[in-house]
């Protein structure tokens, strides 16, 4: 018995002590393994002698352990947080992760984009205020919230691409009316449904002011007249019946399913399922910026998820230089071919027409400065707070009312 | 408690033997180091503002007044007694009904029986939650079932629903619980001398007035160790709620222990989080202490 | 008689149908994860081959050996440390003079019943002071703290349906205190120790909470978390594969329960009955 306990501390003391020296150790929410397996393979390849181990964990469970994740004695070198107050405020605050100043500078990254555009990775070193300060993080990629629609339904319904939010929501009713499910949602994930409201949101309120509530929730009033006429207009969406009568009971990737298999006319989700949805449905995809109720257009975006580098890191070099390949020139035309929209310009074309119809919305996006980033950002308790509201909102447990002043409650917080 | 069987102070004039203690002290360090200074800490920890870094900042009574006045906790709480119904109640009654069923009937075969029903004890929460959040899904046998019985207005997303989702919860704490009533209960029946139903017989007493003049009184104690027993794993129940729902859709399955979660895990408010602990054990100690008080009382 | 048929009869039906409700769910996931990958499955045909691709997409895909190697490690020091620490505990209670035994053993009763969901935000504090979040320890060393209280309950009942005889014959003849718990007691309480060892077990493997707030190492999940995070990962969302994966990490409990499902349900019942 002596010998077996002796056997088992010595087994487990190995592994307690298991530290390996050149590998990069990343943590990366799912969405991203295509891109990062890629990537990884030219890494591995042009510096023999390191090992890349990633692993992946699905949004939920990114979201609800990551602190957790970087608080560990052993933390992944290089991994995921998410902009804002809910990961990233809290991150910095606990001084978890570095800022990236000295290797923005070193590999130019800050060269590489408009005067301004990285404020959603600049943080004060307390990380209490957030859009300026150092830079925290950084990503390849953009993400926005679109409109897909499949392309065979809307025409056989007679109908053609919104070009305003009142044709949108024609083509919603008319939808209805066809016995079709307008929109898809898997709103059973609750965090879907910040990117529908976000464009409802964005197609009421000035991008602008979207923003500087979401820089700054405490100081910026939330429920504006504006704002409020966006969230009847959800509620009334809702009792509509355009979001179906399950889609409470729908999580978000069998949302998408059901869109490729002819689930829905309309999807509101972001760019990050162009290739998946152009695999699915080919030609019959396409993708358009939300209008606008006073004209032009709106919608949530930003870059991707922004990529931290461990505090505990013991080799925070080698992830900042892992980093520099996701952002180099050469590592854009990958990451098309992949289906995704760089941050940078690509040298090549589109791999697809689903994949230049969404880059075009992107332009357009950036064009008009209409991007709302998302309302999960703005407070440490928001990602709990909205998604809850927003799901009582759809299912009809909420008014447009109650909704207003559980999330103005919040913001306040 | 067994002192009869003490030999070694059996000898007069013994003084205390402090070697004794170094045969308990093991077990004890670690149950002072992982669980009664865990404890401890949290108490103190509940009466202060802390986000996991730095100073814990004294606010006394603070963390406790918000929790008491806010509506998602109090409603979690409302929650975990509505549970409590289904993971205590139902099998307990569904357990009491068929041992007074069963009462004089031998059955071949029990051991069979007995182990199939125990099975759910057995099983992770995350494998029962996996296993039922399939069985409840819009396409999933649940409704398969209903649409084939022509009751297809009836099929909808059960753990998406505001109405049905904690029920259906709480059904699944039935499931796993009701198998093990009947085992406790079928099993304490049997020690039922039969002299007893006999009197009753000759009493004239219907199969009702038997099961409530000799059935239940003798399987109280059977009674409190089911009650004791489910009350606790319903309060508690974070694995099935965070593999299942998540505490949606809204907030409306939401129980108190994964908002402890949330709270020190997500949202950096440590001292909350420990207040809401603090309420969680004292809710348990409290009903665990009525429901010993109240049946061991009526002899 | 007929009487008497006529009530077992019904005892059989009630039997059966219980056992059914208790079957159900498990046939289901079972029927699903042995389906053809692709074909939909209603939950109410037994299939019509069995095809293993779900168990090996899950098994490559959720790194499940070595989840299932991290919750054996658990186990293994989470049972051999707690018995070693509670046989002489238990013993000492029952046998020993302890001055203090009712209000040291009502201490312990307290752990029966507190709910360690409220102990874990501090135990995850403690770990970390102790550098140990992050390492096996973290599991083990909570869970032996946890363990302990309905250990010696359970092996003090135990050791109280041994006569005093046995014991005094030898202390007559001279035997230290060690001596008669190894050569005397031990044996005696032996079934006990082993239905003790599956209980531990059981729960062990089955602990989710401190799994998912100390272990992040993408390597050291135990199988209930791999399991978890794998449910959640949306790119195997596949419900076949999540099914498959959940019967694997079922199976080790599953088996052991085949064997001794006995020791599972006495000390279950008795257990919670004393």
């Amino acid at each position: 018995m002596k010998k077996l306990i002796i056997f088992i501390t010595l087994i487990l003391t190995v592994f307690t002590f298991n530290i390996k020296a050149e590998t990069l150790r990343i943590l990366a929410e799912a969405g991203d393994e295509a891109t990062l397996t890629i990537a990884a393979a030219q890494f591995e390849e042009s510096n023999p002698g390191v090992t890349i181990e990633a692993s992946y964990l699905g949004w939920d469970d990114f979201m609800a352990t990551i602190k957790l994740k970087l608080a560990d004695n052993n933390p992944p070198d290089l991994a995921h947080g998410n902009q804002g107050f809910t990961v990233d405020g809290t991150l910095i605050q606990n001084g978890l992760v570095i800022p990236l100043d000295e290797y923005a500078d070193q590999y130019g990254w800050k060269n590489l984009f408009a005067e301004g555009s990285l404020a959603e990775f600049s943080w004060s070193d307390d990380g209490s205020t957030w859009g300026s300060g150092s830079l925290y993080g950084i990503s390849p990629v953009v993400e926005d919230v679109i409109v897909y629609y499949n392309k065979d339904k809307l025409k056989s319904l007679g109908l053609s691409v919104p070009s305003n939010f009142a044709e949108f929501e024609n083509a919603l009713s008319v939808s209805n009316n066809a016995g079709e499910l307008p929109i898809i949602l898997g709103a059973a994930d609750g965090w879907p449904i910040i990117h529908v409201w976000g464009l409802i949101e964005g197609a009421f309120v000035e991008p602008e002011q979207v923003r500087s509530w979401i820089f700054n929730a405490k100081g910026t009033e939330f429920k504006t007249s504006s704002r409020m006429k966006a969230a009847k207009k959800l509620e009334e969406m809702a009792t509509a019946g355009y979001f179906g009568s399950d889609s409470l009971g729908i999580g978000y990737d069998d949302a998408n399913a059901m869109f490729i298999n002819g689930d829905g006319v309309f999807n509101l989700t972001g760019t990050w399922m162009t290739a998946q949805l152009n695999e699915g449905m080919g030609d019959n995809v396409g993708a358009f910026a939300m209008p606008r109720n006073s004209g032009g257009v709106a919608g949530g975006g930003s870059f991707a998820l922004p990529w931290h580098i461990s505090s505990k890191s013991s080799n925070p070099d080698l992830a900042a230089k892992f980093l520099a390949h996701l952002m180099s020139n050469d590592f854009v035309d990958d990451l098309m071919e992949i289906g995704r929209v760089p941050a940078q310009a690509p040298t090549i074309n589109p791999t697809s027409k689903l994949q230049a119809e969404v880059i075009s919305a992107s332009n357009t996006l950036v064009g008009a400065n209409a991007k709302t980033f998302y309302t999960d950002w703005s407070t440490p308790g928001m990602y709990d707070t909205v998604t809850q509201e927003l799901q009582k909102l759809i299912g009809g447990a909420a008014s447009a009312d109650n909704f207003m002043d559980a999330m103005a409650a919040e913001s306040i917080k | 408690m067994g002192s009869m069987n003490k030999f070694i102070n059996n000898r007069p004039h013994k003084k205390i033997d402090y070697s004794n203690y170094y045969f308990i002290l093991p077990a004890f360090l670690f149950y002072i180091i992982f669980v009664l200074y865990p404890l401890a800490d949290t108490f103190y920890t509940s009466f202060t503002q802390w986000s996991g870094i730095g100073e814990k900042k004294w606010v006394g009574l603070e963390n406790y007044y918000n929790n008491l006045n806010d509506v998602k906790i109090i409603s979690s709480i409302k929650h975990s007694f509505i549970l409590i119904i289904f993971y205590s109640f139902f099998p307990i009654i569904i357990g009491l009904a068929i041992a007074g069923i069963m009462v004089r009937v031998k059955v071949k075969g029990i051991a069979f029986y007995r182990a199939i029903l125990f099975l759910p004890q057995i099983l992770s929460m995350i494998v029962v939650g996996i296993a039922w959040r399939w069985i409840y899904a819009p396409k999933g046998p649940l409704n398969t079932g209903l649409d084939f019985l022509g009751l297809d207005n009836w099929s909808r997303a059960w753990l998406g629903s505001f109405d049905f989702a904690l029920p259906f919860v709480g059904l699944i704490g039935t499931w796993v619980m009701f198998g093990f009533a009947m085992i406790l209960f079928i099993a304490g029946v049997q020690k039922i001398p039969t002299e007893l139903y006999d009197a009753a017989k000759v009493d004239g007493a219907g199969p009702f007035a038997e099961f409530f003049n000799v059935t239940l009184p003798a399987l109280k104690g059977e009674i409190i160790v089911a009650l004791v027993f489910t009350v606790t794993l319903a309060l508690r129940n974070f694995d099935l709620i965070y593999i299942t729902t998540g505490g949606g859709p809204g907030t409306s399955t939401m129980i108190p222990s994964m908002f402890i979660y949330k709270k020190a895990f997500q949202m950096n408010q440590v001292g909350s989080a420990s207040s809401l602990g603090i309420m969680l054990t004292l809710l348990i100690f409290t009903l665990i202490s009525l429901i010993l008080i109240t049946l061991r009382e009526k002899k | 008689m007929k009487q008497a048929n006529r009530e077992k009869l019904i005892a059989h039906s009630i039997f059966i149908f219980g056992c059914i409700l208790v079957l159900y769910p498990f046939f289901s996931i079972l029927f699903l994860a042995l389906s053809e990958p692709g074909t939909r499955v209603s939950g109410f045909t037994i299939p019509t081959g069995i095809y293993f691709d779900n168990f090996i997409k899950a098994w490559s895909g959720g790194n499940f050996s070595s989840g299932l190697y991290s919750s054996f490690v658990v186990v293994i020091g989470v049972v051999s440390i707690t018995i070693l620490c509670s046989v002489p505990a238990a013993y000492a209670f029952e046998k020993l003079d302890i001055f203090g035994t009712t209000p040291l053993f009502a201490i312990l009763l307290l752990g029966l019943v507190l709910p360690y969901e409220s102990l874990i935000i501090s135990l995850y504090y403690l770990m970390r002071d102790f550098g140990l979040d992050g390492t096996y320890w973290s599991l083990i060393l909570p869970q032996i703290g946890l363990s302990i209280p309905f250990s010696i309950f359970w092996l003090r009942s135990s050791f109280k349906t041994i006569p005093i005889s046995l014991s005094e014959a030898a202390m007559l003849e001279g035997a230290g205190r060690i001596v008669i718990l190894i050569k005397i007691l031990l044996p005696q309480i032996k079934p006990a120790i082993l239905t003790l060892t599956v209980l531990l077990f059981m729960w062990t493997w089955n602990e989710f909470l401190l799994a998912l707030v100390m272990i992040q190492d993408a390597d050291m999940r135990t199988a209930p978390l791999a399991l978890s995070y794998f449910a959640g990962n949306k790119r195997y969302g596949d419900p076949a594969i999540t099914a498959a994966a959940a019967i694997c990490v079922a199976l080790p409990v599953l088996i052991v329960y085949v064997f001794l499902q006995r020791r599972f349900i006495s000390g279950m019942v008795t257990g919670v009955d004393k």
